[in-house]
């Protein structure tokens, strides 16, 4: 099952990421007419915090972006682990696990996935950085009022303190999530715990 | 008296046209051409890239409208949808936006701008990047160490966010910016996102190369450092350096698109395909969706047709996969 190959060129990140916003606007909102274009929908403030979490609308005004969002992460994933599955398949211990009877489904998810997920992860978190930088699109087409929207705001009315005040904590952002996968790696493999379990 | 300078013409014409397809043809018996002419996929997106190209450099002659002459808008035929669905007419192929412009025209004009931009911007992070690669890798030491570590400083930020945020400083430095201005910072904008990846590359190769033995040997027989960079390692360091920027001609023209949609890119005085999806973006909902999705069409045919040659490229370049 070659999908990922097929899919690849399409949705890649060599396709233009506002045509796809239109794509999909174009077809879920306008010709369909399921799902809200723009706006956050409504929203229920708890103190200082208002949030459209909590109610239908806002669940509904968040579908269309957050699946734009998805897409670019979606195929490098299904490559990452498409790949990373196909050398693991080929280790000793699936066969002695295919040896001992387990069935497809056990082996393929409780013990071939596992061990794909380092590199998976690694992506992941670099990816969360290109995601900040693509929610700069989402927000506009959408009309989310989000950072992205007051930085692009900052950037065509040429206010630098704004958008420095944006990259300083982009780049903390990027720091926190490289620190966090940096930790992830060692509760994921527990070959990386050397000193502590005394592996290898 | 008349005829025999016509003779001689067309026959120096058909000296040329020979000159013309000989370097053609012997292209084509090459290992690259014989990989061209197998792959079903380059043909295809060598010729949606010719098509898209030649409409662009001549689309003062190709397009059916100007649409920049004020004087042929006619504001009665504001809207109309394109020609195949049932309020359209022939007149327009691809319908008109809301000032009456043929979409048809204003695509070849904009692919133009596009283009332009695209190409320029790699152009200019090509030299960059190349030469220092070139420089890293052949000098090592504090200046390589210092220009990998500013590589990953650039390649941590997305591209985009550094192409804003370059974009904005530039309008913050000159508030006034005229038109060839603003196309400037546009370019070196998108080129300083994009020189890292021919520096990692570059250096990369350099640094195989520079301990060959033919690198030794003119080093030994006092060939200058400079010279050596220049006509002995540049030279077997452009393979990958090729498809690189053939990929990145498509990406550039992304970002132009992408810049130009978020309204930091080109002037809205000359629109690119970006700048026409953000016209269309307004009309989406009222209906007249032919505004934003045929731009928006244009940029992921390019973009794809690119891509594609690029892929095929690499390949074919490489001597590993034949």
């Amino acid at each position: 099952m070659n999908l990922s190959a097929y899919l690849n060129p399409f949705f890649s990140h060599h396709i233009p990421y506002v045509v796809l916003e239109f794509l999909l606007i174009l077809f879920f909102a306008v010709l369909l007419g399921w799902l809200p274009s723009f706006g956050r929908g409504d929203v229920v403030k708890i103190g200082w915090w208002s949030t459209g979490l909590l109610t239908a609308k806002g669940w509904q005004h968040i579908v269309l972006p957050a699946l734009t969002l998805t897409v670019f992460q979606l195929t490098l994933i299904m490559r990452l682990v498409r790949a990373e599955m196909l050398e693991v398949l080929r280790t000793d211990y699936i066969k002695f696990a295919r040896a001992r009877g387990l069935s497809n489904r056990a082996i393929h998810f409780g013990h071939a996935l596992k061990n794909t997920l380092v590199p998976v992860m690694t992506i992941t978190g670099l990816q969360l950085g290109g995601l900040i930088a693509f929610a700069i699109i989402t927000e506009t087409v959408f009309q989310w009022p989000g950072m992205g929207l007051l930085f692009i705001q900052a950037v065509t009315f040429a206010d630098v303190p704004v958008m420095a005040a944006y990259l300083c904590l982009i780049a903390l952002i990027f720091v926190v999530i490289n620190l966090t996968v940096d930790l992830l790696y060692f509760a994921v493999d527990p070959r990386l715990r050397v000193g502590k379990a005394g592996g290898h | 008296m008349l005829a025999k300078p016509a003779v001689i013409e067309a026959n120096s014409l058909k000296k040329d046209l020979d000159g013309m397809s000989n370097p053609i043809s012997r292209w084509l018996s090459s290992d690259v051409g014989y990989s061209f002419r197998n792959s079903k996929t380059a043909m295809v997106a060598a010729f949606i890239a010719f098509v898209f190209i030649f409409c662009a450099l001549f689309a003062k002659w190709v397009a059916p409208y100007d649409p920049f002459d004020a004087a042929s808008l006619e504001l009665m035929d504001s809207l109309l949808p394109p020609a195949w669905s049932a309020d359209g007419s022939t007149k327009y192929l691809l319908g008109t936006d809301d000032q009456g412009r043929d979409i048809l025209s204003a695509l070849m004009y904009g692919t133009r701008i596009s283009l332009v931009v695209g190409m320029a911007s790699v152009m200019l992070s090509l030299v960059v990047g190349v030469s220092l690669g070139l420089i890293a890798g052949f000098r090592g030491g504090w200046l390589d160490a210092f220009l990998m570590r500013l590589c990953d400083v650039m390649l941590s930020f997305p591209a985009i966010l550094v192409a804003l945020l370059i974009a904005g400083v530039g309008r913050a430095v000159f508030p006034n910016a005229d038109e060839s201005l603003a196309f400037g910072v546009l370019i070196i904008s998108i080129s300083l996102t994009g020189w890292v990846q021919y520096a990692r590359t570059v250096r990369g190769t350099t640094l195989v190369e520079r301990n060959k033995e033919y690198v030794q040997a003119a080093r030994v027989t006092g060939v200058a450092p400079l010279r050596i960079m220049l006509r002995h390692v540049l030279p077997n360091v452009l393979g990958p350096v090729t498809v690189l920027a053939t990929i990145q001609v498509a990406s550039a023209i992304i970002t132009e698109a992408t810049l130009s949609f978020l309204g930091v890119g080109v002037p809205p005085t000359s629109p690119s395909l970006g700048t026409l999806i953000r016209i269309g973006n307004d009309f989406l909902f009222s209906g007249e969706w032919w505004i934003t999705i045929f731009p928006g069409l244009t940029l992921v045919l390019i973009a794809l047709s690119v891509n594609l040659l690029g892929d095929w490229l690499r390949d074919a370049l490489n001597p590993r996969l034949r």
